[in-house]
């Protein structure tokens, strides 16, 4: 950089510091409240922006409106800015507003105080126009009729073809959702507030436009179908709706999803919309004429039987089929039941069912050989239309019961032909297996084996013998490949045993191997201890062994007088007192806990 | 060191053998159950259900006892507390013919909707307890692990043996992760698996009687419960669905 540029640097940067942000905080704060329409119509929404000049740092203000407006935040827009010099900065915050009637509100007056600074705005009025009147266009009262609340424009009705029912009699329930020039997507299914009654749906929604007190409305159909499960004065509903409203930001253009997802033009509003509640009296059957064989089935409905086969050995079983169809409530429709089963060994029926019919198949064994036919079924309803009860029937079935023996000689006569033809599957009955004689091994309901303690011990122990075995041969592997940690190992045991035997000489009197054990005691120990040769340790060489800077000046002098020592009597033929072959011993303790330290 | 480690196992291991003891007797239990079977076959379904009832009240089961009080029920046409007991005694008993068939009718006999499916990932955790039982699954992961503890110790001890034994090891390993994560994952939903006991069971958006129902559940369905609140259990269908049910509407398998 040369001198001149780094002049301009200098200069350039000074200015900015001391006026750039002179300039933004010398701007007084500010608040501007506009409106991007002032007039829209029932169904629109308009645009609030609350600008606030001066600053960034502003979180969004909560704003209050009149009855018959509803808002909703949509985001902040910042913006900085530098015109000759100065630096302005501000934040926009943007808010939705939704009308739900018609009419002039006063939106206002602003009033926030943010951060110790109090902003203000006068009040703007927003006029709102009845739907269907272009908001351009001054207010106009003719044309057809047009609703200027929203509940008037989008609604949801509830119906029933009944409100006076039996217990368990179905009955049709129609929820509509009607729509006037609002575009909605994602309608929910109705959900109900009742108990006493189940609900089921019929296929999908259907759409169609219906014409209304002058007005064409959109209407969603949705069909369900009720069953009350208990009696009394019930309440029905109301039913909720919940649905997306979306809005046009652009009042002049034609709704058009395409254009207003890819462009953003359009807000969305959830809507949650209630229908009318209904109140359903249901009936208690009535107790007269009420068949002793009634199980509850209501509607219209017919029965259908078969036996299979119709010629039987004494003693095999006989199939009954039941097919029971008609309108009403399948769900409680009951076992059809045989008029006389006393001359049968009957077995509980199966039931299947279906959309359209219910299938019951019943296995009777003839408990007589002179039966001649499967007595008639039938199956007792109540009909909610006719206000009786009525029995449906089905049979009898004519049966031929052949005795064992008979059965066996006609298979004997039967001719070739017969025999050739391929036999029906076997039918066989079916029923539950027999009690258990026996009570096999009582246990605690709580007992478990994973709960046992000796589980918890099987689990945990070898754990931790394999760490302990583990560990053991990771030391087992060291001593063999590495010398001096075994070397280290071992060196205690044996200087407390040099030691022992020099106590042992001593107390003998044998001074001459009292002091050669003390030498090798010591020697030795350093030796193995800085893993070194014992031969090459010499009193005036001991500093130059690794790890001699633990003995300290004075062991190392404890150490120096005590192998001269020991070199002097054994070499130089010296004797030595009782006395001083004590404090000899004392000394080479001394020495042996200063060697120690070394590699400790 | 290592013979002192294996002593040491051999006799925790045996100590703690020594403690499983008997089976606890049941004589009481015995009478009773016989008296009952005895109601049953005289047709006195209702009696056989309060014998078999009371050997449960005295906190005593058995495959069994759950079979037999299955069977009582079933022939007074309860078939969801029938199903109930079938699929208990299963549990103590899974590979028993007789349970298996019973379930099999008395599920056929329900007015039964079709349960969603499970999903994929609990049918494969459920399908090893469909032929074994929670104890007889821990008995086998407990012998896993000690034959990989035994593989492991050998390892440690002989170096030579390392690498032969190293496959097995491994292969060990695996089964025994898988083995304990299935046992883990039965005895977290131990408690929480229910069965609809009542015809008809509405499941509602909230634990109260006004409360709009969510769905229905037939009987026989089983549920998970997720929730427990005053005389109401917040369940889950195999299908995620959850709503509250009544908690006389289904009783704990």
């Amino acid at each position: 950089m040369t001198k001149t540029l780094r002049y301009h640097f200098f200069w350039l940067t000074l200015l900015f510091v001391v006026t750039g942000p002179g300039s933004v905080f010398a701007q007084k704060p500010s608040l501007s409240a506009t409106l991007d329409r002032d007039r829209i119509s029932v169904g629109d929404a308009a645009q609030l922006h609350l600008a606030f000049e001066g600053t960034q740092d502003i979180p969004a203000p909560s704003v209050s409106m009149p009855q018959g407006l509803s808002i909703r935040y949509v985001g902040p827009t910042s913006r900085m800015s530098v015109v000759n010099g100065k630096t302005s900065a501000s934040v926009t915050h943007r808010y939705l507003i939704i009308p739900q009637r018609a009419g002039s509100f006063r939106v206002g007056p602003f009033n926030f105080t943010i951060h110790g600074t109090t902003y203000t705005a006068p009040a703007i009025t927003l006029e709102v126009l009845a739907a269907g009147t272009p908001a351009s266009a001054e207010p106009t009262a003719e044309g057809g009729p047009t609703p200027d609340q929203l509940a008037d424009r989008i609604f949801v009705t509830l119906e029933t073809e009944k409100d006076t029912l039996y217990l368990n009699e179905k009955a049709l329930l129609t929820v509509r959702l009607y729509v006037n020039q609002i575009t909605i997507r994602d309608a929910n299914f109705p959900v109900f507030e009742t108990s006493g009654f189940t609900i089921e749906r019929i296929g999908q929604p259907q759409q169609s436009q219906v014409n209304q007190d002058g007005l064409l409305y959109n209407m969603l159909k949705f069909n369900l179908l009720m069953f009350p499960t208990r009696t009394g004065d019930l309440a029905l509903g109301p039913a909720l709706v919940q649905c997306t409203q979306i809005i046009s930001r652009n009042q002049n253009s034609i709704p058009d999803e395409f254009f207003s997802s890819f462009f953003g033009s359009y807000e969305t509003n959830k809507l949650e919309l209630k229908s009318n509640a209904l109140t359903i009296t249901v009936l208690p059957f009535p107790e007269e004429d009420r068949p002793a064989d009634f199980r509850g089935t209501v509607g219209q409905f017919s029965l259908d039987a078969q036996i299979a086969p119709h010629r039987v050995a004494f003693g095999d079983p006989v199939t009954l089929t039941m097919q029971v169809r008609g309108d009403g409530n399948l769900k409680t429709v009951s076992t059809p039941v045989l008029t006389d089963a006393a001359g049968f060994k009957t077995y509980d029926p199966q039931r299947k069912e279906t959309e359209r019919e219910i299938a019951f198949e019943q296995i009777l064994v003839p408990k007589d050989a002179d039966l001649t036919h499967v007595p008639a079924v039938q199956l007792a309803y109540f009909d909610p239309k006719t206000r009786q009860y009525k029995t449906a029937r089905a049979g009898p079935f004519p049966l031929e019961v052949l005795p064992a023996e008979s059965a066996g000689s006609a298979k004997v006569v039967a001719s070739k032909e017969a025999a050739a033809q391929p036999r029906a599957p076997e039918e066989l009955g079916s029923d539950i297996v027999y009690i258990k004689e026996d009570p096999g091994r009582w246990q605690s309901p709580e007992a478990r084996l994973y709960r046992h303690p000796v589980v918890a011990v099987l689990f945990g122990t070898p754990l931790f013998i394999l760490l302990g075995l583990w560990r053991w041969s990771a030391h087992q592997y060291r001593l063999t490949t590495d010398t001096a940690y075994a070397r280290r190992l071992r060196a205690h045991p044996k200087a407390q045993r040099g030691y022992r035997e020099a106590a042992a000489d001593m107390a003998a009197g044998r001074h001459q191997e009292f002091y050669a054990g003390v030498s090798r005691t010591v020697r030795g120990f350093l030796a193995d201890k800085c893993h070194a040769s014992a031969q090459t340790i010499a009193a005036d060489s001991l500093t130059s062994l690794p790890g001699s800077d633990r003995l300290g000046e004075a062991g190392i002098k404890t150490i120096e007088t005590l192998l001269t020592k020991c070199d002097d009597i054994r070499y130089a033929s010296l004797s030595a007192s009782q006395d001083e072959m004590k404090e000899d011993l004392a000394a080479l303790r001394q020495a042996l806990d200063q060697i120690a330290k070394i590699h400790a | 060191m290592p013979k002192r480690l294996l002593l040491l196992f051999l006799v925790v291991t045996g100590g703690a053998a020594l403690t499983l003891g008997p089976a606890p007797e049941g004589r009481a239990q015995d009478a009773t159950f016989a008296k009952a079977n005895n109601h049953y076959e005289n047709g006195e379904f209702k009696e056989a259900i309060a014998g078999y009832e009371s050997i449960l009240q005295e906190h005593r089961t058995s495959a069994a006892l759950y079979f037999n009080l299955g069977n009582a029920y079933f022939r007074r046409h309860q078939l969801g507390r029938a199903l109930l007991c079938y699929e208990r005694a299963r549990r103590l008993q899974p590979r028993d013919p007789d349970i298996q068939t019973n379930m099999r009718l008395a599920r056929s006999q329900l007015a039964y909707v079709r349960p969603p499916r499970t999903k994929l990932l609990k049918r494969i955790g459920d399908m090893p307890f469909q032929w074994v039982s929670l104890d007889e699954w821990t008995l086998g992961v407990l012998l896993v692990y000690l034959s990989l503890m035994i593989l492991l110790s050998a390892m440690a001890l002989q170096k030579t043996a390392r690498r032969r034994l190293r496959t097995p090891a491994r292969i060990l390993a695996v089964i025994f992760v898988i083995g304990l994560s299935l046992m883990y994952v039965k005895i977290n939903n131990l408690g929480r698996e229910a069965l609809v006991v009542r015809q008809r069971a509405e499941a509602r958006f909230a634990p109260f009687e006004k409360a709009t129902t969510h769905f229905e559940l037939s009987e026989g369905m089983t549920v998970r419960i997720v929730e427990k609140k005053q005389g109401w259990f917040k369940v889950e269908r195999p299908d995620a669905k959850s709503g509250w049910l009544a908690s006389d509407t289904i009783a704990l398998i």
